[in-house]
């Protein structure tokens, strides 16, 4: 997934897609915007990516998916994190936070290897 | 973003269209991104390119959501349908619980159905329908048939032939790959008191090759191997796991067979065993053992070259792998010119040597032909054994014919078993009509209904199987002792192959006797049977169940009748008198060749046998002679004087035997006129014969033979003096066929055989005698091969297999179609009575008698038996004239076997309805009126 931006893997668009619905349910223009929003555009993703990637989560039962109404009385799919979905959120929140402290701090190290 | 989760009223679980959805959704993305442009005040165009340029590939996004979505739709579909046959399956379950006897009569009467279904088809299967295990590409290996026509047979098909005939064909190569020739046969491996027997294969060098066997361990002959002609053997992988433990270091080990030593070069894959008759224990190349193999049958001297140049023995199977691409008519026709050619070889070369003394040998009954026969031809057949077998004449089509048969009749057993489930089934849908009804008017759909009712087939069919299985596995054993030639037993175990035919089966058993059930429980008149508590009119139905109980009935006579027929073959074939007693007699023959005895050291062996043997308790008398009934004859030229020739028989002959004087006590064979022999009848003594009735009324059939002179194998030979006549005997066959038989003294040496067998007459049961005759003879020297002693009955069992197996097999599905009748009128009756209950007790209040009402019942299940016997008997007669040429003196409208029957089934129809009976008896009036 390439864009002008930074390059985002699968498993980091799953994550900030689970981020996305962990305030209630969403459909998918909704959290292309949020992601859009929130990172400044700095992480710019082909949007289509984000469906399948969803698709895959409500296989994997992390998200559920329901259609409704949309703000402007469009129908829409939507979609919400299961309780196992916010498991796994909170497992690779603190997972991927960990990794990028570290990666962070060796590359903010002045220390010289010996 | 919503605050309200108002979208929750729309819910509903995932769309059954998975594409549109998706459409949808992408379609949605495009057309928010847009107008978000277009609120900027981009122009339409220009705000939908942005809106796809950012959101990509969108086929590509719509493929793999496609892919995604589908998998889910399957997968919970597929959760789902488990989970809606699970709850039928428990309903059913429930529904059987509620009547355990009738479950288990179904579920009992099912398997045994399916079970007799299942052994058949697993012997039929193994015996007939498979091609030989381990063979690679079976479908392109062929036997070789060879048809020709001799003047005392007519045209004869069979599936051996000659070395010459093999060494002709491997010319064949434009139309088979390959070509190789076998011989199978017992022999003795070790000597002495160790010694016991194995079957070998005698193999050409392309055998393996052609097969496609490869080794399990060291190697296989093959062609321009040196090995490959020479004494060297081949274990079968069974034969070296059970006799060798599978000794890894087994390669270079001597093995002596037939006493002579081989060394083992090679075992063969697991699970190959030949690919004749019986499952062969070790292979040795052809050229390395068939002078052995020739002295194990008994051949007097050695043939020599004869053996490889001439058809003068018809010995051998051939094989050809048939070339992909080459029309089978090609390779047919390719075959045949080589055949004939071989047949104009050997009639070039046997004139060439035959003086005016000239011998002649048959053994088994094959002798050459003289001139080359335009009929002569090759045909091309599978290897799997039923389908060559059908292609053959004599014992293998026969035994190929009964085994369908008994198809045929295990199948007509499943049919009284589903015709019996169906009717327990109706009663059954009957007594549930309110239930059903019940449900129906609950808003059930009949689909549903018809469903649910299948399931209780399923679930029955299923039990049914578990039940097949059992029974395939306890009886197994026996019914394939029955079906399968000795030494196969092989695994009992139910394979694949035969479980997968055993649920079909039963699926389809259970789909024929649940439907009709199923079908009629859906359509009950819901308000009918919802107001008279199911005891209204019944009238199609009861019609229906009792025209089930008629073709039971019938269906049984068929089978019965059939055993009846086969019953009478076997009694007709085995109280014959054969001219000897077979039962009352032992065989023993030792192979002294194999121990390189000389031939005065055989005959002083055999008398010293005879010698002892005679004096073990329990033998009557023992005697010495040179052929074996069933087994082995001789024949020779014989010269009457004043006759130019001899009458032949349709079976050859005249056959000679050698004798000692007990002989004709010994075997229980009557002399009709003049003396038996004599120990007067020694060497030098005045050369005498006794000849056999047959021989007597077609050389002097006006006049005495007592007197007469024979001469034995020339002109120039003294007078031998026949000095009496013997009853006749069967030589080969059980069917009485006339043919000339003499005997000789022993001790003259007239024609000086070199082939003996040792006769024992048992007081009392022979088969004690054969550990302690064997043990006998075995202890007379250490250097002695395997000393076979069976009884003479045991040479003639396989010639009456087929009357005694469709003896044994139509009797136990007689019996078991007769059982499986009788709980069939059982249940029919006893449903008819609760039926009728009202009418009984309406019968009993107006004065009927106890009795009355007993005789009404009882009458009633004698009708329908004796419809169904009406019917039956006229079906047996009809199917019994396909039967005829299967039975053994016996017409197959044998009045007997007819009366026998119809009375078993009377007798079981009218004992099986006495319950029922019974029950209607002890109704009480005045409770049933009132209950209405």
């Amino acid at each position: 997934v390439r864009h002008q931006g930074v390059e985002l893997r699968q498993g980091a668009i799953e994550l900030l897609i689970l981020k996305a619905l962990s305030w209630g349910p969403v459909h998918g223009y909704a959290i292309a915007r949020w992601i859009e929003q929130t990172t400044g555009d700095v992480l710019r993703l082909e949007e289509g990516s984000l469906y399948p990637a969803l698709h895959r989560l409500e296989e994997k039962g992390w998200v559920e998916a329901a259609w409704g109404i949309s703000e402007n009385n469009r129908r829409a799919k939507y979609y919400s994190l299961t309780a196992r979905g916010r498991r796994q959120l909170r497992a690779e929140t603190a997972a991927w936070l960990r990794y990028a402290e570290a990666v962070t701090r060796v590359l903010r190290s002045g220390v010289q290897p010996a | 973003m919503v605050g309200e989760p108002r979208w929750r009223r729309y819910l509903r679980f995932w769309g059954t269209d998975v594409r549109r959805d998706v459409d949808d959704e992408v379609a949605f993305h495009l057309e928010m991104r847009e107008r978000e442009y277009e609120a900027l005040g981009w122009s339409s165009d220009a705000a939908r390119a942005e809106a796809r340029r950012r959101f990509g590939d969108a086929a590509a996004v719509r493929a793999a959501c496609y892919t995604i979505g589908e998998r889910r739709l399957a997968r919970w579909q597929r959760v789902a349908w488990r989970a809606a046959f699970g709850h039928d399956l428990r309903q059913a379950v429930r529904a059987w619980r509620r009547q355990p006897g009738l479950t288990a009569v179904v579920a009992l009467t099912l398997g045994l159905g399916v079970g007799v279904n299942a052994v058949m088809f697993g012997a039929i299967d193994r015996l007939l329908l498979r091609p030989p295990a381990g063979v690679r590409e079976p479908e392109r290996v062929k036997r070789l048939h060879f048809t020709q026509t001799f003047s005392w047979a007519g045209r004869v098909t069979e599936a051996s032939a000659s070395y010459l005939d093999y060494d002709l064909l491997r010319g064949a190569g434009s139309v088979f790959d390959a070509v190789a020739a076998f011989a199978e046969g017992q022999t003795s491996l070790g000597l002495g008191a160790t010694a016991r027997p194995v079957r070998w294969t005698l193999a050409t060098p392309e055998y393996f090759g052609l097969l496609g066997v490869h080794p399990a361990l060291g190697r296989l002959p093959a062609p321009g191997d040196e090995a490959a002609d020479g004494a060297v053997a081949v274990l079968g992988y069974g034969f070296w796991q059970r006799e060798l433990g599978g000794d890894p270091h087994v390669l270079g080990r001597a093995l002596t067979l037939a006493g002579k030593p081989f060394t083992v070069i090679g075992v063969a894959a697991r699970g190959f065993t030949g690919v004749g008759t019986e499952p062969s224990d070790v292979w040795v190349p052809l050229r390395g053992a068939a002078r052995e193999y020739w002295e194990g049958i008994g051949l007097p001297g050695d043939p020599g070259e004869d053996l490889y140049r001439t058809r003068s023995f018809v010995w051998l199977t051939i094989l050809a792998r048939w070339r992909p691409g080459i029309p089978l008519a090609r390779a047919d026709a390719e075959a045949t010119v080589l055949f004939r050619r071989s047949l104009a070889l050997d009639a070039e070369r046997t004139r060439a040597r035959r003086g005016p003394a000239g011998r002649s040998v048959a053994v088994g009954g094959v002798a050459g032909e003289e001139e080359v026969d335009p009929t002569a031809a090759v045909r091309l057949a599978s290897i799997i054994p039923g389908r060559a077998q059908l292609g053959l004449g004599g014992d293998d089509a026969q035994r190929a014919r009964v085994a369908l048969w008994l198809v045929a009749m295990a199948g007509v057993v499943l049919l009284i078993a589903c015709a019996n489930v169906a009717n327990l089934l109706l009663a059954r849908s009957l007594s549930r009509r309110r239930e059903l009804a019940v449900r129906l008017a609950l808003g059930m759909s009949r689909g549903r209904l018809v469903w649910q009712l299948l399931v209780e087939c399923f679930l029955l069919a299923a039990v049914g199987s578990v039940v097949a299985a059992l029974f395939a596995r306890l009886s197994g054993g026996v019914l394939r002792g029955m079906l399968l030639p000795e030494g196969s037993a092989g695994s009992l175990a139910l394979d694949r192959r035969v479980l997968l035919v055993t649920l079909a089966v039963a699926g389809a058993a259970a789909l024929l006797a649940g439907v009709v059930p199923a079908l009629q429980a859906s359509r009950p008149d819901v308000v009918e049977a919802l107001k008279s508590g199911g005891a209204g009119v019944v009238g199609a139905r009861g019609r229906l169940r009792r025209g089930l109980l008629v073709l039971q009935a019938a269906l049984s006579v068929v089978l019965l009748v059939g055993a009846g027929l086969f019953l009478r073959s076997v009694r007709a074939a085995t109280t014959q008198d054969m001219g000897y007693d077979p039962r009352t007699v032992l065989v023993a023959t030792v192979n002294l060749s194999l121990a390189g005895y000389s031939d005065a050291a055989k005959r002083e062996l055999y008398r010293t046998a005879r010698e002892r043997v005679s004096h073990l308790p329990g033998v009557v008398s023992a005697s010495i002679g040179t052929a074996i009934p069933f087994r082995l004859s001789f024949s020779d030229r014989l010269i009457v004087p004043g006759r130019d020739s001899i009458p032949t028989t349709r079976d050859g002959g005249p056959y000679d035997s050698e004798v000692t004087p007990e002989y004709f006590t010994t075997l229980g064979t009557r002399i009709l006129r003049g003396r038996g022999f004599t120990s007067a009848d020694a060497f030098g003594a005045p050369r005498v014969a006794i000849v056999s009735e047959t021989m007597a009324r077609l050389l002097w059939p006006h006049d005495t033979p007592l007197g007469k002179c024979i001469k034995v194998r020339a002109d120039t030979a003294p007078c031998s003096e026949i000095v009496g006549v013997a009853q006749d005997t069967h030589r080969q066959a059980i069917e009485p066929t006339p043919v000339m038989q003499y005997y000789l003294p022993l001790d003259q040496r007239q024609i000086d055989r070199t082939s003996y067998a040792l006769f024992i007459r048992a007081a009392g049961d022979p088969m004690a005698l054969i550990g302690p005759v064997r043990r006998t003879i075995q202890s007379l020297s250490s250097d002695l091969p395997y000393a076979h002693v069976v009884t003479l009955q045991s040479l003639i069992d396989p010639s009456t297999r087929s009357w005694r197996l469709g003896e044994r097999m139509f009797g136990l599905f007689g019996a078991l179609a007769l059982v499986i009748a009788a709980v069939g009128v059982l249940g029919v009756m006893s449903y008819e009575v609760s039926r009728r209950t009202r009418e009984i007790a309406v019968r009993l209040a107006v004065g009927a008698g106890r009795g009355d009402i007993f005789r009404l019942v009882i009458g009633d299940a004698a009708r329908l038996t004796g419809a169904g016997l009406a019917i039956g008997a006229l079906l047996a007669a009809g199917i019994a004239r396909f039967v005829r040429p299967l039975l053994f003196q016996t017409s197959p409208h044998d009045p007997v076997v007819f009366g026998v029957v119809g009375v078993v089934l009377l007798v079981v129809g009218v004992v099986a309805s006495v319950l029922p009976a019974h029950r209607a008896t002890r109704v009480d009036p005045l409770s049933v009126m009132r209950a209405d």
